[in-house]
């Protein structure tokens, strides 16, 4: 019996490697020029123009709370679909694609040695000697927690 | 036959004939006793009962019947204010509902409330004048051959035929005789409770006619006429999913031109500027075409307000004239669409606080039926629609007390507000003036919600009142939402859009010209003292470093001038706004939408009267 897999895009954040599945992604892109939009969550780094729509994108590293080093050559935007919403990931670099098998994923990783806030995780994909961060794009992306955010940044 | 695509045509031409059967019956209201409207009124279910049966439509088809039948009644008693009461014209409504509801979903096998229909039968039957029964004749009618205004004549007969009965058919039909496909010949059959002799009174004033013979036809069709040759097609009913689409191709071109159109500066390339010139001019005028057909009359609308403020009316206890203009006045759709709900609720409102109770009317010395008014018009580039009753009008300082009451405003406020700003207060969200919560208008939706729906548009709200005058409210609505005219202003290196249409002028000043008036920045301008406020605040763009010019841009907000401080102009564009409705922005105010400019940037177009 063929074991089920899954196929992921692999990218960096600062020193720790993240995954996100294929079906949610529709491309990538180098960083164009984005609009800064005044007031909007401080994680929100702007808007883009792409082919004619307005996306917004997000700066996953803040959204994560984890440090932003200044971007290079490298930087990437995941443009990923959640909900029916088309919203755009800021990331350090964007590495690769690979398969690995659905019963290589722990879904309640229970201890990580990561810096994420475990409620934004999706599970741990093992591969080699390798750790890499499946992310529940929905929580990110979802308003509740939007809404949190911005009364923590309000205190 | 496969009806499911005849299904939309058939339900969106029936709800044409509800919409004509409620306003007729709002007219027989008004004049019982006009026995064309009540032949109107028939001839529309008649129509409606046609539709439906062709769809294979049995229950509607049975029930308009019935309503046919009952307005037939009607018909041959003898009409006066004894015989449509109002009770019984509510009645007739009751029936157009239920017909409503069927129309809305005809495949549903939900049984009918058939109860005012019965009750309806039993009351005419009573009054059925016995004396006069109906009979039908069949009028032939020969023009001569000299007559040049054939046309002209057999109108002429038909009208007057209707004045005294009701034409069941014609032949050649109507819509033929109308466009004169007819030699010297018609036919017409009436239903009509005068005789022979009366009839050939009624029309033997009429010149040119040859001949006329009148025959008893009590059993007798009209021969069916041949089907007439298929006329070519006038036009189509097309989507408005279609049309949207359509819509954002030409905003995708206007962009992609304008881009082209720097290129070809950029690289000064003539030969492509002159091809460029003629795109250009196309576009234009493709975009026009797109507009136009966008456009929808606000009859739409309007034509759906005078049952509901009828029936509001007369649950209120209260009477109301109510008054519409400028119905043809036409309106892209989407701002038709998006206005409908506020509209409901303005009127609502008008009816719940503005109107007062006949009596307390007569005591203070008006008019005991009370006036709304609903008017739209069209200005030079935008459209008004005002609505105006002469009720009590809205007093500020109640508005102001409330205002306090719910903590909307401090004690210290209240002493600073002027009226309109205290005015202004309805629309703050939590404010409502009712005493009391009742059905009509306290539904959850409440003036902030009005006045933010009409200003996601790009439009305004304004309230004129004059306790016990009497209130007006003034909406001003863009002439479409998809393309705007906008001032790209400039803060440091970041683009931002004003709607042209909030812009009343701009100034140049010296930072020198800025004066502190009670710790408020201000400036003198023709004599008139103009708070400002400083965009790079707003939008937290970085304080780099302090230019001694400067551009003001005066736009009104409620009611105020207020001037905008920020670096430069950079120009006047067209441009297509695109929303910003994302989850992630959703509690960011201040921006109508983004746009992206010829060279690919995207611009925020500042919505002013969320931003400040």
């Amino acid at each position: 019996m063929q074991e089920e897999e899954l196929q992921l895009v692999i990218f960096r954040l600062k020193n720790e490697e993240f995954g996100v599945n294929i079906h949610q992604t529709q491309e990538i892109i180098k960083k164009p020029e984005i609009t800064r939009v005044p007031n909007a969550p401080s994680f929100v780094e702007g808007v883009i123009n792409l082919r004619g729509r307005i996306i917004v994108v997000i700066d996953l590293n803040k959204r994560l709370g984890l440090e932003v080093e200044g971007r290079d050559e490298n930087s990437r935007i995941i443009i990923v679909e959640v909900d029916s919403e088309v919203v755009g990931m800021l990331v350090d670099a964007v590495t690769e694609v690979l398969r690995i098998p659905k019963s290589n994923i722990e879904t309640a990783p229970s201890l990580v040695a990561s810096q994420i806030n475990i409620e934004y995780l999706q599970g741990v994909g093992k591969l080699k000697d390798r750790l890499l961060i499946l992310l529940d794009l929905n929580k990110i992306l979802s308003e509740e927690e939007i809404k949190q955010l911005k009364q923590a940044e309000m205190l | 036959m496969d009806t499911n695509q005849y299904k939309e045509v058939f339900m969106s031409e029936a709800r044409e004939h509800l919409e004509l059967l409620n306003q007729y019956l709002l007219e027989l209201e008004q004049d019982p006793s006009n026995k064309e409207i009540l032949n109107q009124i028939f001839r529309s279910a008649h129509t409606l009962k046609g539709m439906s049966a062709t769809m294979g439509y049995e229950k509607i088809a049975t029930f308009a019947h019935e309503i046919e039948n009952v307005l037939d009644k009607f018909r041959n008693a003898k009409l006066s204010d004894a015989t449509l009461t109002p009770e019984r014209i509510d009645l007739l409504f009751e029936l157009m509902d239920t017909l409503e509801r069927l129309i809305g979903n005809p495949d549903s096998s939900e049984s009918i409330d058939l109860s005012g229909l019965e009750e309806l039968k039993s009351l005419t039957e009573i009054e059925e004048d016995e004396n006069k029964k109906t009979k039908t004749f069949k009028i032939k009618v020969k023009l001569s051959k000299e007559c040049v205004l054939k046309l002209a004549r057999a109108l002429v007969v038909i009208r007057e035929l209707e004045k005294i009965g009701f034409i069941t058919e014609t032949k050649p039909n109507r819509e033929e005789i109308e466009n004169e496909n007819f030699d010297l010949d018609f036919e017409v059959l009436l239903k009509t409770e005068k005789d022979e002799e009366e009839i050939k009174n009624a029309i033997g004033f009429v010149p040119d006619l040859e001949r006329i013979e009148i025959e008893n036809a009590e059993l007798e069709r009209l021969e069916k006429p041949k089907k007439p040759a298929l006329k070519s097609i006038q036009s189509v009913r097309v989507s408005v999913d279609r049309l949207d689409t359509l819509m954002d191709f030409v905003g995708e071109l206007v962009i992609n031109k304008i881009r082209l159109a720097q290129l070809a500066r950029k690289y000064e390339l003539s030969e492509l500027k002159e091809t460029l010139d003629s795109v250009d001019r196309i576009t234009t005028e493709l975009q026009d075409e797109v507009m136009q057909m966008r456009l929808v009359p606000v009859e739409h609308i309007f034509n759906r307000f005078p049952r509901m403020v009828r029936d509001l009316a007369r649950e209120k206890g209260k009477e109301i004239n109510f008054i519409t203009e400028g119905k043809e006045i036409e309106l892209d759709r989407t701002i038709l669409d998006q206005i409908s709900e506020p509209l409901v609720h303005l009127l609502r409102n008008c009816i719940d606080h503005g109107i007062e109770k006949p009596e307390e009317r007569e005591k203070i010395g008006k008019a005991r039926v009370g006036t709304i008014k609903l008017i739209a018009q069209r200005q030079e580039n935008h459209t008004t629609i005002i609505i105006e009753d002469d009720g009590r009008g809205i007093d500020p300082e109640v508005i102001k007390k409330k205002g306090l009451e719910k903590g909307i405003i401090s004690q210290e406020d209240a002493y600073k507000l002027n009226d309109e700003e205290s005015m202004d207060l309805i629309f703050v969200s939590g404010f409502s003036t009712a005493e009391k919560v009742t059905e009509t208008s306290g539904r959850g939706v409440g003036m902030d919600a009005v006045k933010a729906s009409i200003g996601s548009l790009g439009g305004s709200i304004k309230i004129d009142s004059k306790v016990g005058v009497g209130t007006k409210i003034t909406l001003q609505l863009p002439l479409t939402v998809a393309i705007i005219q906008c001032l790209l202003v400039a803060l440091d290196n970041e683009t931002y859009a004003i709607p042209i249409s909030k812009v009343i002028r701009t100034i140049k000043i010296k930072r020198s010209e800025i004066k502190t008036i009670q710790g408020k920045e201000v400036i003198n301008y023709r004599d008139k003292i103009i708070p400002l406020v400083y965009l790079r605040k707003i939008l937290k763009v970085p304080k780099k470093r302090e230019i001694d010019k400067c551009v003001v841009v005066l736009v009104e907000k409620s009611g105020k001038e207020v001037g905008l401080v920020l670096d430069a102009i950079i120009s006047q564009e067209e441009v297509v706004i695109k929303n910003l409705d994302y989850k992630l922005l959703k509690n960011t105010k201040g921006f109508a939408g983004a746009t992206i400019l010829g060279d690919g940037k995207v611009v925020l177009i500042l919505d002013l009267i969320s931003l400040f």
